[in-house]
């Protein structure tokens, strides 16, 4: 589409711009060194925003250049302007990760894929115009940003946001106080003031002569503020008396009122038909002339109007574009119209369209095109929002569906058309949006399913990015509508409830979960058994009932399921795991949902998958994997901006970190504090984050006793304090609390006295030993034999450790070298520099000449670096490797050549053969 | 769709309120939106800032935002 609007009547002549010439000459040349930016520029209408981008674009010599505009009626179309401004480059198409590339092409509706992710098509708009400007540095310019559909200015501000290291320029040009979607957060703006008197007097001399008097001059520059357009078109509709000085001049409008009304006097005296064909080319946002040609014939208007409404210079019409002078000419000629002239305009593009691959279009001109409700009208909506959800176009969706709605006259049909524009509106992004819509379509709904099905999505949104209390009190509701017409549903629905609580939701408004619904009978269908058995679990958590939680979780976990179970029930049984810490069971689960999950590419179910199984890992030793698992998260909600979930990673890599009794370790627990303050965790992972924070900060170096009992104290969750178990209790005991020793060890022996879980009787034992009971020796024996049947080695370590130091104090050194050995070796091979460096303290003291520990090798890789050697090593191509972390190939290979640098090595064959992981 | 695109509706639809209202306000809206042809329910949350409309005939929503706009009670787009 043309971008040949504006006032620049002599071409490549801009008056009075030079600072904003070179504050974008300024910008496109960074990018050219391959210091990419995007710059906003905004202004008035009329202030000569797409004359400066013009201008860009002509002094662009050597870039390749790329455009695309905002179009006002365009907005329910996805992906509509983006594909425009990428269409020069989609050859490159099959540089960028195979399914970032398969994602974009079904936004553009060039196969009829699915979009299973709309962040894939984020990155694959990023990455492609950094291998394209790899071979020629680019000028990407978007004119009418605040007009661009949703999910292009959704993609096209993502990759704004992450042009650092492209040769990558992004120019936009945004009306003042009418950003629509467009969020010009955090990007640099350039504001476009109206020109000086000079530069006017030379603008009007340029577009309408010299026989302006200067008084007359000097009032239309007082009139415009120096706007440009304003400056030309109130100067043109001025008679020669009037701009002789002779007359007076006319009453005076705001700005753009004005340069409308100015447009609006030259439509009117043109002939009827010409203006009918104005009105059909400003209802129009294909600009395409054909149907705008073809719409106006079937309201009489022919080839004869084509001419009149050129001449008038309002339109300029090529053979296959057809542009209007300026936006304000589509505003003032479509706002004088009639509704009933414009429903007919509408009514006429519609029938052009019929036929032709523009069915979306068509849609949104039919509905503009009835004045109440229609049912051909609702199909064709219902097609296009069914159409904009495959493409990932989910604000198109909703919009279509919420105007499908308004145009049904039956509640229930009504009903569900908003409940799917709820739905569209979270895939979206926007919760508010969806509870609202979620909230309208409750005023219809009447069957009790419905309802039920509204509730949950509700109740989703709430606890996702309200209050956990209140989500589960909805989930709650939506459990008791559906129970007395499908008990099945109610009962999934109140597991899920149940699920809640256990991680920390209560409502006193909320009946008991268990009381929704009569358990399942020993007949009912697997999966109902499997939910009643969840139902039971959770709910017994609740009550620290711990031998009905762990045999009715047990029961669930051995029931087999097909994968074609509801997901809430998969997901629930991995998530139950963390209640028993049944390690090896979650780390399984969250792996078998991980690997799913990514061959799905669905970005959020990777980032919870990751998260969960590094719980896990942090319990079992497996902290390499848990660093690298936590590490790719924070990669993942940095790169796609999921920043609300960014607490729970950042927590398990500050644990790990003191755990490790890493030098860094108070570097990673002020990262995570920052961020807590700028995200507070919410809904369900906030009590493990609490847990996990208080965790780490009890166990940076050299803190006092009674400062880390005051952290452990404040670990709410079971589940947290199970992680953390060993380290609450010895702190109790070393701040001389027996209390709380006595107390905590209490808890913990009930927990293993219903649960038989071998890490729990392991750390009983353990802490029976150290509490200082008479027994301490049996103890310890007991607590090794039981961490025998558990994968939990840095307690088993810790046990040795503690079994050693004890055996040592009383005099039996040889005894001691056994256990402090082992310890020494599980201490150094997970990298516990605190802890291996104590066990070799203790062989010394027990007469061990300890050899010197290896020496664990430094992490001289930062995380990206790390986690991108790590996939290398694993054979993936660079290719890959950006595809599975969600970054670009260029960042894949920036910090690869780092690593070759740090290692010293100069290939990936060199690097997959370095004998040690580099992490 | 632009922002005067013919836009008739009917079942109930929820606005949002730019910025807060008085209760004088509030009571003008209702009374008046209530009076439209068309319209079987006009229901203000002040807290919430939404503006509940029910239109059980085709209703234009042009013809809504007229009248929020004459009685001083604009809404978000």
């Amino acid at each position: 589409m043309s971008i040949a609007e504006g006032v620049s009547g002599v071409p490549g002549v801009l008056r009075g711009r030079e600072r904003e010439q070179a504050a974008l000459a300024d910008m496109v040349g960074r990018a050219r060194a391959g210091h990419g930016s995007a710059l906003l520029l905004q202004g008035q209408p009329g202030v000569g925003k797409s004359a400066l981008l013009e201008d860009a674009i002509a002094a662009a010599d050597g870039m390749a250049v790329l455009r695309t505009r905002g179009v006002e009626s365009e907005a329910p179309l996805p992906f509509a302007a983006l594909h425009r401004l990428l269409r020069p480059t989609l050859t490159h198409l099959d540089r960028v990760p195979t399914r970032q590339a398969d994602a974009l092409r079904a936004a553009f509706g060039e196969s009829g894929d699915n979009v299973e992710d709309r962040h894939l098509v984020f990155l694959a708009t990023l990455n492609l115009l950094s291998v394209v400007a790899e071979d020629q540095p680019i000028l990407a310019v978007v004119d009418d940003a605040h007009w661009l559909d949703d999910a292009s200015a959704a993609a096209l501000q993502f990759a704004a946001r992450r042009l650092e290291g492209e040769a990558v320029a992004i120019l936009f040009a945004v009306r003042d106080q009418e950003t629509g979607q467009f969020d010009p957060r955090d990007l640099t703006v350039l504001t476009v003031a109206g020109v000086d008197e000079v530069a006017a007097e030379a603008l009007i001399a340029d577009h309408v002569g010299d026989t302006v008097a200067e008084n007359v001059r000097a009032e239309l520059l007082e009139a415009t503020g120096g706007n440009p357009l304003g400056l030309v078109e109130l100067t043109r509709a001025l008679s020669p008396a009037q701009l002789s000085g002779a007359e007076p001049l006319p009453d005076r409008l705001p700005l753009t009122e004005g340069v409308e009304r100015a447009f609006l006097d030259r439509y009117r005296r043109l002939p009827a038909t010409a203006q009918t064909l104005l009105l059909v080319a400003a209802a129009d946002d294909s600009g395409r002339t054909a149907a705008v040609t073809r719409a106006a014939s079937h309201l009489g208007a022919g080839s004869e109007a084509l001419d009149a409404a050129e001449e008038s210079g309002l339109v300029h019409v090529g053979d296959r574009v057809l542009t209007l002078r300026h936006p304000l000419v589509r505003s003032a000629i479509y706002a004088a119209a009639t509704s009933s002239r414009r429903r007919q305009a509408h009514r006429a593009l519609a029938d052009a369209l019929a036929g032709t691959p523009d069915e979306d279009r068509r849609a949104w001109h039919l509905a503009a095109s009835v004045d109440g409700p229609d049912e051909e009208v609702v199909e064709a909506l219902d097609e296009a929002a069914e159409r904009a959800r495959r493409r990932g176009g989910h604000e198109a969706a909703a919009s279509a569906s919420v105007r499908a709605a308004e145009l049904t006259l039956d509640p229930q049909a009504r009903a569900v058309r908003l409940f799917a524009a709820a739905g569209a509106s979270v895939a979206a992004g926007r919760p508010a949006d969806g509870d609202r819509l979620a909230r309208t379509a409750l005023l219809d709904a009447v069957d009790p399913l419905l309802r039920s099905d509204i509730l949950l999505l509700q109740g989703r949104i709430e606890w996702n990015t309200g209050s956990l209390d209140d989500g589960y009190r909805v989930v709650c509701q939506a459990a008791t509508t559906a129970a007395p017409h499908d008990r099945g549903r109610a009962r999934v629905l109140a597991m899920l409830a149940a699920a809640l609580a256990s991680f920390g939701a209560r409502s006193a408004d909320a009946p008991d979960p268990t009381t929704i619904t009569a358990p399942p009978g020993p007949d009912a269908p697997l999966e109902q058994r499997v939910a009643g058995w969840l139902l039971e679990g959770f709910s017994a958590v609740l009550r620290d009932d711990w031998a009905t939680a762990a045999s009715a979780f047990r029961r669930a976990w051995d029931t087999p399921l097909g994968p074609d179970a509801p997901p809430m029930l998969h997901h629930n049984l991995a998530i139950a795991t963390m209640h028993l810490g049944d390690d090896d069971r979650a780390t399984a689960l969250h792996d078998l949902q991980l690997q799913q999950a990514r061959d799905a590419s669905a970005v959020n179910m990777i980032e919870h998958a990751l998260t969960r199984g590094a719980v896990s890992r942090i319990a079992t030793g497996a902290w390499a994997d848990a660093a690298s698992y936590a590490e790719e998260a924070v990669l993942l909600d940095r790169n796609l901006a999921l920043d609300e979930l960014i607490t729970f990673p950042l927590a398990q890599l500050a644990v790990i970190a003191a755990l490790r009794g890493d030098p860094q370790a108070p570097e990673r627990l002020k990262t995570l504090e920052q961020a807590l303050e700028q995200h507070p965790p919410h809904g369900t992972i906030a009590g493990l984050v609490t847990g996990l924070t208080h965790w780490a900060a009890a166990r940076q170096a050299g803190v006092a006793s009674a400062t880390a009992l005051h952290h452990l104290e404040q670990i709410d969750l079971p589940a947290a304090r199970w992680l953390s178990a060993l380290d609450r209790i010895e702190t109790a005991v070393r701040a001389d609390r027996r209390d709380l020793a006595d107390r905590w060890l209490e808890e913990l022996r009930a927990f293993a006295e219903g649960t038989e879980m071998a890490w729990a009787w392991a750390a009983v034992h353990h802490c029976e030993a150290i509490v200082g009971g008479p027994d301490a020796e049996e103890h310890f024996r007991r607590a090794l034999e039981w961490h025998a049947r558990s994968s939990r080695l840095p307690a088993k370590a810790r046990t040795q450790l503690a079994f050693g130091e004890f055996l040592r104090r009383h005099r039996r050194r040889t005894d001691a070298r056994v256990p402090l050995r082992e310890a020494l070796e599980t201490f150094e091979s997970l990298g516990a520099t605190f802890w291996a460096e104590r066990a070799r303290q203790e062989l010394r003291a027990s007469g061990e000449t300890a050899r010197r520990g290896h020496d664990l090798v430094a992490t001289q890789l930062t995380p990206s670096e790390a986690q991108i050697a790590a996939l290398v090593r694993q054979g993936l191509s660079n290719k890959d490797v950006a595809g599975r972390l969600f970054v670009s190939p260029r960042t894949v290979d920036f910090h690869l050549r780092n690593v070759y640098t740090k290692l010293g090595i100069s290939s990936r064959t060199e690097l997959a053969a370095l004998a040690l992981d580099p992490a | 769709m632009m922002r005067d695109t013919p836009r008739t509706f009917v079942g109930p639809t929820v606005f949002t309120l730019d910025g807060p209202v008085c209760v004088h306000i509030a009571d003008d809206v209702r009374t008046r939106i209530g009076a439209m042809p068309g319209i079987s329910g006009c229901e203000l949350d002040i807290p919430a800032r939404l503006l509940l409309v029910t239109a059980e005939a085709p209703v234009d929503r042009a013809e809504v935002l007229d009248v929020l706009r004459t009685a001083g009670c604009p809404v978000r787009a």
